[in-house]
Protein backbone atom coordinates (compact mmCIF):
# COMPACT_ATOMS: atom_id res chain seq x y z
CA UNK A 1 0.00 0.00 0.00
CA UNK A 2 1.20 3.35 -0.93
CA UNK A 3 2.47 6.10 2.03
CA UNK A 4 -0.97 7.11 3.92
CA UNK A 5 -0.56 10.66 3.25
CA UNK A 6 -0.04 10.45 -0.30
CA UNK A 7 -2.84 8.91 -0.85
CA UNK A 8 -4.89 11.38 1.58
CA UNK A 9 -3.42 14.37 -1.20
CA UNK A 10 -4.20 12.35 -3.78
CA UNK A 11 -7.93 12.38 -2.92
CA UNK A 12 -7.47 16.23 -2.87
CA UNK A 13 -5.57 16.62 -6.34
CA UNK A 14 -9.21 16.92 -8.31
CA UNK A 15 -11.29 18.30 -6.00
CA UNK A 16 -12.61 21.73 -6.92
CA UNK A 17 -11.05 24.68 -4.70
CA UNK A 18 -8.13 23.21 -2.35
CA UNK A 19 -5.38 24.66 -4.45
CA UNK A 20 -2.52 25.25 -1.43
CA UNK A 21 -1.87 28.37 -3.56
CA UNK A 22 -4.93 30.13 -4.46
CA UNK A 23 -5.84 33.48 -2.75
CA UNK A 24 -8.11 33.88 -0.08
CA UNK A 25 -10.33 36.58 0.21
CA UNK A 26 -11.32 36.70 4.45
CA UNK A 27 -14.46 39.04 3.72
CA UNK A 28 -17.33 36.42 4.14
CA UNK A 29 -15.36 35.08 7.21
CA UNK A 30 -15.19 38.39 8.80
CA UNK A 31 -18.72 39.13 8.04
CA UNK A 32 -19.93 35.82 9.49
CA UNK A 33 -17.60 35.98 12.75
CA UNK A 34 -19.18 39.25 13.30
CA UNK A 35 -22.61 38.09 12.97
CA UNK A 36 -22.34 35.46 15.42
CA UNK A 37 -20.30 37.57 17.80
CA UNK A 38 -23.47 40.46 17.26
CA UNK A 39 -26.01 37.64 17.69
CA UNK A 40 -24.09 36.52 21.03
CA UNK A 41 -23.84 40.27 22.56
CA UNK A 42 -28.02 40.74 22.28
CA UNK A 43 -28.27 37.33 23.79
CA UNK A 44 -26.26 38.20 26.32
CA UNK A 45 -27.99 41.02 26.78
CA UNK A 46 -31.33 39.91 27.01
CA UNK A 47 -30.58 36.88 29.43
CA UNK A 48 -28.98 39.64 31.50
CA UNK A 49 -31.67 41.95 31.73
CA UNK A 50 -34.25 38.88 32.26
CA UNK A 51 -31.62 37.89 35.02
CA UNK A 52 -32.07 41.65 36.47
CA UNK A 53 -36.02 41.29 35.88
CA UNK A 54 -36.24 37.68 37.59
CA UNK A 55 -34.08 39.69 40.92
CA UNK A 56 -35.91 42.06 40.79
CA UNK A 57 -39.38 40.31 40.59
CA UNK A 58 -39.12 37.39 43.14
CA UNK A 59 -39.21 39.94 46.18
CA UNK A 60 -41.99 41.34 45.10
CA UNK A 61 -43.85 38.10 44.19
CA UNK A 62 -43.02 36.82 47.73
CA UNK A 63 -44.40 40.25 49.12
CA UNK A 64 -47.53 40.31 46.51
CA UNK A 65 -48.62 36.28 47.92
CA UNK A 66 -48.02 37.60 51.46
CA UNK A 67 -44.46 35.68 52.14
CA UNK A 68 -41.85 36.61 53.85
CA UNK A 69 -42.18 39.78 56.06
CA UNK A 70 -38.42 40.99 55.72
CA UNK A 71 -37.75 40.90 51.97
CA UNK A 72 -41.65 41.79 51.29
CA UNK A 73 -41.04 44.89 53.40
CA UNK A 74 -37.79 45.70 51.32
CA UNK A 75 -39.33 45.17 47.75
CA UNK A 76 -42.79 47.21 48.91
CA UNK A 77 -40.47 50.07 49.81
CA UNK A 78 -38.83 49.37 46.50
CA UNK A 79 -42.13 49.89 44.35
CA UNK A 80 -43.26 52.45 46.44
CA UNK A 81 -40.24 54.32 46.06
CA UNK A 82 -39.63 54.78 42.31
CA UNK A 83 -43.33 56.33 41.09
CA UNK A 84 -44.06 55.61 37.05
CA UNK A 85 -44.85 57.63 35.13
CA UNK A 86 -47.99 59.28 35.04
CA UNK A 87 -49.14 58.44 38.70
CA UNK A 88 -50.28 60.55 41.27
CA UNK A 89 -49.55 58.78 43.84
CA UNK A 90 -46.70 57.04 44.58
CA UNK A 91 -48.11 54.52 47.02
CA UNK A 92 -49.17 52.24 44.21
CA UNK A 93 -50.61 49.08 44.74
CA UNK A 94 -47.91 46.15 45.50
CA UNK A 95 -49.52 43.95 42.99
CA UNK A 96 -48.25 46.49 40.07
CA UNK A 97 -44.86 45.48 38.29
CA UNK A 98 -41.87 47.01 39.32
CA UNK A 99 -42.05 50.71 37.99
CA UNK A 100 -39.73 52.26 34.80
CA UNK A 101 -38.01 54.79 34.75
CA UNK A 102 -39.57 58.17 34.87
CA UNK A 103 -36.17 60.44 33.38
CA UNK A 104 -36.39 60.58 29.47
CA UNK A 105 -33.36 61.45 27.67
CA UNK A 106 -34.16 64.62 25.10
CA UNK A 107 -32.89 64.52 21.48
CA UNK A 108 -30.72 67.05 20.74
CA UNK A 109 -29.16 67.93 17.12
CA UNK A 110 -25.49 65.96 16.51
CA UNK A 111 -22.83 68.48 15.01
CA UNK A 112 -19.63 66.25 15.43
CA UNK A 113 -18.25 64.41 12.92
CA UNK A 114 -20.33 61.50 11.26
CA UNK A 115 -18.75 57.63 10.90
CA UNK A 116 -19.03 55.43 7.96
CA UNK A 117 -21.62 53.91 6.88
CA UNK A 118 -24.10 56.15 9.00
CA UNK A 119 -25.80 59.43 9.19
CA UNK A 120 -27.58 60.85 12.51
CA UNK A 121 -29.28 64.27 12.51
CA UNK A 122 -30.05 63.90 16.69
CA UNK A 123 -28.73 62.24 19.81
CA UNK A 124 -29.42 61.64 23.22
CA UNK A 125 -28.75 64.66 25.48
CA UNK A 126 -25.28 63.69 27.37
CA UNK A 127 -24.65 61.04 24.22
CA UNK A 128 -21.85 61.07 22.06
CA UNK A 129 -21.36 58.88 18.49
CA UNK A 130 -18.21 56.35 20.12
CA UNK A 131 -17.91 55.23 16.84
CA UNK A 132 -18.53 53.06 14.08
CA UNK A 133 -17.85 51.60 11.08
CA UNK A 134 -20.03 50.00 7.80
CA UNK A 135 -21.59 47.33 10.02
CA UNK A 136 -22.85 49.26 13.56
CA UNK A 137 -23.00 52.89 14.32
CA UNK A 138 -22.33 52.94 18.00
CA UNK A 139 -23.86 55.36 20.69
CA UNK A 140 -23.16 56.07 24.13
CA UNK A 141 -22.93 58.22 27.19
CA UNK A 142 -20.11 60.94 27.43
CA UNK A 143 -18.57 59.23 30.41
CA UNK A 144 -19.46 55.65 29.69
CA UNK A 145 -15.87 53.80 30.24
CA UNK A 146 -16.50 51.14 27.82
CA UNK A 147 -15.32 52.18 24.93
CA UNK A 148 -15.35 49.72 23.08
CA UNK A 149 -17.45 49.75 19.78
CA UNK A 150 -17.64 45.98 19.92
CA UNK A 151 -19.85 46.04 23.26
CA UNK A 152 -23.18 46.87 23.06
CA UNK A 153 -24.10 46.58 26.49
CA UNK A 154 -26.13 49.71 27.40
CA UNK A 155 -25.42 51.56 24.29
CA UNK A 156 -27.60 52.65 21.52
CA UNK A 157 -26.37 51.06 18.66
CA UNK A 158 -27.48 51.15 14.40
CA UNK A 159 -27.24 48.26 12.51
CA UNK A 160 -28.69 46.67 9.01
CA UNK A 161 -30.40 43.27 9.68
CA UNK A 162 -28.27 40.70 8.76
CA UNK A 163 -28.81 39.22 5.06
CA UNK A 164 -31.47 36.62 4.54
CA UNK A 165 -33.59 37.96 7.60
CA UNK A 166 -36.51 39.40 6.12
CA UNK A 167 -39.31 41.70 7.09
CA UNK A 168 -39.76 41.47 11.57
CA UNK A 169 -42.94 39.92 12.72
CA UNK A 170 -42.69 40.23 16.38
CA UNK A 171 -43.42 43.54 18.68
CA UNK A 172 -46.19 46.14 18.15
CA UNK A 173 -45.98 48.01 14.90
CA UNK A 174 -43.98 51.55 14.87
CA UNK A 175 -43.57 53.68 11.48
CA UNK A 176 -40.37 55.34 11.20
CA UNK A 177 -41.35 58.57 8.93
CA UNK A 178 -43.89 56.78 6.97
CA UNK A 179 -42.33 53.34 6.98
CA UNK A 180 -43.44 50.15 8.34
CA UNK A 181 -41.30 49.15 11.53
CA UNK A 182 -41.72 47.34 14.90
CA UNK A 183 -40.93 48.00 18.07
CA UNK A 184 -40.13 44.91 20.98
CA UNK A 185 -38.57 45.09 24.35
CA UNK A 186 -35.97 42.22 25.17
CA UNK A 187 -35.42 42.72 29.00
CA UNK A 188 -34.00 46.00 29.62
CA UNK A 189 -33.11 46.11 25.41
CA UNK A 190 -35.20 48.05 23.26
CA UNK A 191 -34.94 47.11 19.66
CA UNK A 192 -36.83 49.09 16.71
CA UNK A 193 -36.97 47.41 13.37
CA UNK A 194 -37.93 49.31 10.33
CA UNK A 195 -37.60 49.58 6.50
CA UNK A 196 -35.14 52.65 5.30
CA UNK A 197 -35.55 55.02 2.33
CA UNK A 198 -33.70 52.71 0.27
CA UNK A 199 -35.83 49.59 1.52
CA UNK A 200 -33.39 48.20 3.57
CA UNK A 201 -34.20 47.13 7.10
CA UNK A 202 -32.31 49.18 9.87
CA UNK A 203 -32.09 48.02 13.32
CA UNK A 204 -31.99 50.20 16.15
CA UNK A 205 -30.99 48.46 19.63
CA UNK A 206 -31.65 51.15 22.73
CA UNK A 207 -31.23 50.32 26.17
CA UNK A 208 -34.40 51.26 28.55
CA UNK A 209 -32.14 53.49 30.54
CA UNK A 210 -33.04 56.06 28.08
CA UNK A 211 -36.54 56.44 29.17
CA UNK A 212 -37.51 56.51 25.84
CA UNK A 213 -40.96 55.37 24.17
CA UNK A 214 -41.51 53.81 21.02
CA UNK A 215 -42.28 57.49 19.42
CA UNK A 216 -38.96 58.51 20.39
CA UNK A 217 -37.16 56.04 19.63
CA UNK A 218 -38.48 56.38 16.12
CA UNK A 219 -38.00 59.97 15.96
CA UNK A 220 -34.31 59.23 16.54
CA UNK A 221 -34.58 56.42 13.85
CA UNK A 222 -36.02 59.30 11.43
CA UNK A 223 -32.63 61.31 11.80
CA UNK A 224 -30.74 58.52 10.60
CA UNK A 225 -28.91 58.02 7.37
CA UNK A 226 -27.92 54.61 6.14
CA UNK A 227 -25.47 54.96 3.22
CA UNK A 228 -24.57 52.80 0.64
CA UNK A 229 -21.51 51.32 2.01
CA UNK A 230 -22.98 50.38 5.25
CA UNK A 231 -22.93 46.00 5.41
CA UNK A 232 -25.32 43.74 6.41
CA UNK A 233 -24.14 41.03 8.80
CA UNK A 234 -24.00 37.50 7.30
CA UNK A 235 -25.54 34.38 8.88
CA UNK B 1 -10.04 44.17 22.42
CA UNK B 2 -10.34 46.86 19.72
CA UNK B 3 -12.45 45.64 16.73
CA UNK B 4 -9.77 46.69 13.97
CA UNK B 5 -7.03 44.55 15.82
CA UNK B 6 -9.20 41.52 15.80
CA UNK B 7 -10.17 42.09 12.27
CA UNK B 8 -6.75 42.28 11.37
CA UNK B 9 -5.66 39.44 13.09
CA UNK B 10 -8.54 37.35 11.69
CA UNK B 11 -7.90 38.28 8.22
CA UNK B 12 -4.56 37.18 8.11
CA UNK B 13 -5.12 33.74 9.83
CA UNK B 14 -7.89 33.36 7.28
CA UNK B 15 -5.26 33.92 4.48
CA UNK B 16 -2.81 31.68 5.91
CA UNK B 17 -5.11 29.02 7.28
CA UNK B 18 -8.32 28.74 5.37
CA UNK B 19 -7.31 26.60 2.66
CA UNK B 20 -5.44 24.24 4.82
CA UNK B 21 -8.37 23.98 6.84
CA UNK B 22 -10.97 23.01 4.06
CA UNK B 23 -8.79 20.26 2.76
CA UNK B 24 -8.86 18.57 6.09
CA UNK B 25 -12.30 18.97 6.39
CA UNK B 26 -12.41 18.04 2.62
CA UNK B 27 -10.72 14.83 4.01
CA UNK B 28 -12.92 14.39 6.49
CA UNK B 29 -16.20 14.59 4.76
CA UNK B 30 -15.17 12.10 2.31
CA UNK B 31 -14.66 14.21 -0.35
CA UNK B 32 -17.98 16.59 0.14
CA UNK B 33 -16.46 19.97 -0.23
CA UNK B 34 -20.20 21.72 0.03
CA UNK B 35 -19.74 20.17 3.83
CA UNK B 36 -16.40 20.62 4.15
CA UNK B 37 -16.78 24.90 3.32
CA UNK B 38 -20.16 24.80 5.61
CA UNK B 39 -17.80 23.24 8.46
CA UNK B 40 -15.08 25.56 8.07
CA UNK B 41 -17.46 28.31 7.97
CA UNK B 42 -19.01 27.59 11.23
CA UNK B 43 -15.20 26.81 12.79
CA UNK B 44 -13.64 29.94 11.07
CA UNK B 45 -16.99 32.02 12.51
CA UNK B 46 -16.70 30.67 16.27
CA UNK B 47 -12.84 30.79 16.12
CA UNK B 48 -13.95 35.07 15.08
CA UNK B 49 -15.78 35.57 18.68
CA UNK B 50 -13.20 33.25 20.39
CA UNK B 51 -10.38 34.94 18.95
CA UNK B 52 -9.31 37.57 22.25
CA UNK B 53 -9.36 34.15 24.16
CA UNK B 54 -6.71 32.44 21.45
CA UNK B 55 -5.13 34.83 19.61
CA UNK B 56 -2.02 34.70 22.08
CA UNK B 57 -2.28 30.85 22.58
CA UNK B 58 -1.01 29.84 19.15
CA UNK B 59 -4.01 27.87 19.37
CA UNK B 60 -5.85 29.02 17.03
CA UNK B 61 -5.46 26.00 14.34
CA UNK B 62 -6.39 23.39 17.16
CA UNK B 63 -9.43 25.41 18.20
CA UNK B 64 -10.78 25.69 14.61
CA UNK B 65 -9.88 21.95 13.63
CA UNK B 66 -11.98 21.48 17.47
CA UNK B 67 -14.86 22.95 15.94
CA UNK B 68 -14.66 20.80 12.76
CA UNK B 69 -14.72 17.82 14.05
CA UNK B 70 -16.94 17.96 16.49
CA UNK B 71 -19.91 19.91 13.87
CA UNK B 72 -18.93 16.96 11.81
CA UNK B 73 -19.70 13.68 14.04
CA UNK B 74 -22.87 16.13 15.38
CA UNK B 75 -24.02 16.34 11.85
CA UNK B 76 -23.35 12.52 10.84
CA UNK B 77 -25.28 11.78 14.70
CA UNK B 78 -28.25 14.02 13.83
CA UNK B 79 -31.12 11.74 12.64
CA UNK B 80 -31.42 10.13 9.47
CA UNK B 81 -34.50 11.77 8.54
CA UNK B 82 -33.55 15.18 9.20
CA UNK B 83 -30.50 15.02 7.36
CA UNK B 84 -29.56 15.84 3.52
CA UNK B 85 -28.35 12.72 1.93
CA UNK B 86 -24.74 14.06 1.32
CA UNK B 87 -22.89 12.28 -2.03
CA UNK B 88 -19.75 13.11 -2.72
CA UNK B 89 -19.58 12.31 -6.43
CA UNK B 90 -22.09 13.27 -8.63
CA UNK B 91 -24.08 10.25 -9.87
CA UNK B 92 -23.95 11.08 -13.67
CA UNK B 93 -21.08 13.22 -13.97
CA UNK B 94 -18.03 13.11 -16.66
CA UNK B 95 -15.57 10.47 -16.49
CA UNK B 96 -12.26 10.92 -15.82
CA UNK B 97 -10.60 13.51 -18.36
CA UNK B 98 -7.93 10.85 -18.85
CA UNK B 99 -7.36 6.91 -19.23
CA UNK B 100 -4.44 6.91 -17.23
CA UNK B 101 -4.90 5.76 -13.22
CA UNK B 102 -2.20 6.93 -10.88
CA UNK B 103 -0.82 5.06 -8.40
CA UNK B 104 -1.28 1.22 -9.39
CA UNK B 105 -4.74 1.93 -10.63
CA UNK B 106 -5.39 4.19 -7.80
CA UNK B 107 -7.31 7.48 -8.19
CA UNK B 108 -8.82 10.04 -6.19
CA UNK B 109 -12.46 9.17 -6.07
CA UNK B 110 -11.43 5.66 -5.07
CA UNK B 111 -9.82 7.07 -2.68
CA UNK B 112 -12.45 9.17 -1.14
CA UNK B 113 -14.68 6.41 -1.90
CA UNK B 114 -12.64 4.39 0.90
CA UNK B 115 -12.36 7.00 3.10
CA UNK B 116 -16.60 7.13 2.95
CA UNK B 117 -17.12 3.57 3.71
CA UNK B 118 -15.09 4.01 7.04
CA UNK B 119 -17.11 5.20 9.89
CA UNK B 120 -16.57 9.15 10.80
CA UNK B 121 -14.80 8.47 13.78
CA UNK B 122 -12.32 6.33 12.45
CA UNK B 123 -11.64 8.73 9.60
CA UNK B 124 -11.16 11.31 11.62
CA UNK B 125 -8.74 9.56 13.41
CA UNK B 126 -7.02 8.68 10.42
CA UNK B 127 -6.88 11.98 9.03
CA UNK B 128 -5.87 13.63 12.43
CA UNK B 129 -3.10 11.04 12.65
CA UNK B 130 -1.87 10.57 9.21
CA UNK B 131 -2.94 13.99 7.23
CA UNK B 132 -2.42 16.41 10.06
CA UNK B 133 0.54 14.35 11.61
CA UNK B 134 -0.74 15.29 15.14
CA UNK B 135 0.35 12.53 18.06
CA UNK B 136 -1.46 10.07 19.59
CA UNK B 137 -2.45 12.01 22.83
CA UNK B 138 -3.42 15.24 20.70
CA UNK B 139 -5.94 13.13 18.70
CA UNK B 140 -7.28 11.53 21.76
CA UNK B 141 -7.89 14.83 22.88
CA UNK B 142 -9.49 16.43 19.68
CA UNK B 143 -11.65 13.05 19.53
CA UNK B 144 -12.45 13.46 23.13
CA UNK B 145 -11.62 9.21 23.90
CA UNK B 146 -8.87 7.07 25.38
CA UNK B 147 -5.30 7.22 23.25
CA UNK B 148 -5.60 3.36 23.03
CA UNK B 149 -9.20 3.97 21.51
CA UNK B 150 -7.35 5.63 18.91
CA UNK B 151 -4.74 3.38 18.04
CA UNK B 152 -6.86 0.63 17.15
CA UNK B 153 -9.35 2.62 15.13
CA UNK B 154 -6.01 4.15 13.78
CA UNK B 155 -5.11 0.14 12.82
CA UNK B 156 -8.83 -0.58 12.37
CA UNK B 157 -9.25 2.47 9.73
CA UNK B 158 -5.41 1.62 7.94
CA UNK B 159 -6.26 -2.19 7.68
CA UNK B 160 -9.58 -1.37 5.82
CA UNK B 161 -8.04 0.94 3.79
CA UNK B 162 -5.93 -1.56 2.13
CA UNK B 163 -8.33 -3.91 2.02
CA UNK B 164 -10.57 -1.68 -0.10
CA UNK B 165 -7.78 0.12 -2.30
CA UNK B 166 -5.96 -3.09 -2.76
CA UNK B 167 -9.42 -4.05 -4.51
CA UNK B 168 -9.88 -1.05 -6.65
CA UNK B 169 -6.34 -1.31 -7.25
CA UNK B 170 -6.27 -5.24 -8.80
CA UNK B 171 -9.45 -4.52 -10.86
CA UNK B 172 -8.48 -1.33 -12.52
CA UNK B 173 -5.09 -3.22 -13.02
CA UNK B 174 -7.01 -5.88 -15.05
CA UNK B 175 -9.00 -3.26 -16.61
CA UNK B 176 -5.84 -1.81 -18.05
CA UNK B 177 -4.17 -5.01 -18.73
CA UNK B 178 -7.38 -5.70 -21.40
CA UNK B 179 -7.65 -2.15 -23.02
Amino acid sequence: MNDLKDLLELALTDRPGLDPAQHVDPAGDLARGRGLLRRRRLVGVAGAATAVVVVALVPWAIHASGGGPAVGAHASSTVRSAPRPGSASSTEPASNPPATPVHSIALIAYQGQQPPGYQVAEVPSGWVVQGGNAYALVLAPQDDKDTSIDSFIGKLVVMLQSQGVGAPTVGTSQPVAGRPGRFDVQGNTQILTYQGADGRWVVIQAPTSLGWDSTRLAQFAAGVQVLGNAQPGQG
Amino acid sequence: MPRSLRDEEFSEFVRARRVELLRSACLLTAGDTHLAEDLVQIALARLYVAWPRVRRSDTQVAYAWRIVVNAHIDEVRRPRWRRERYVPELPDGPGPASPSIPLGGIDGSAIRAALAALPPRMRAAVVLRHWMDLSVGQTADLLNCSEGTVKSQTAKATARLRDLLAGVGAAATTEGNHR
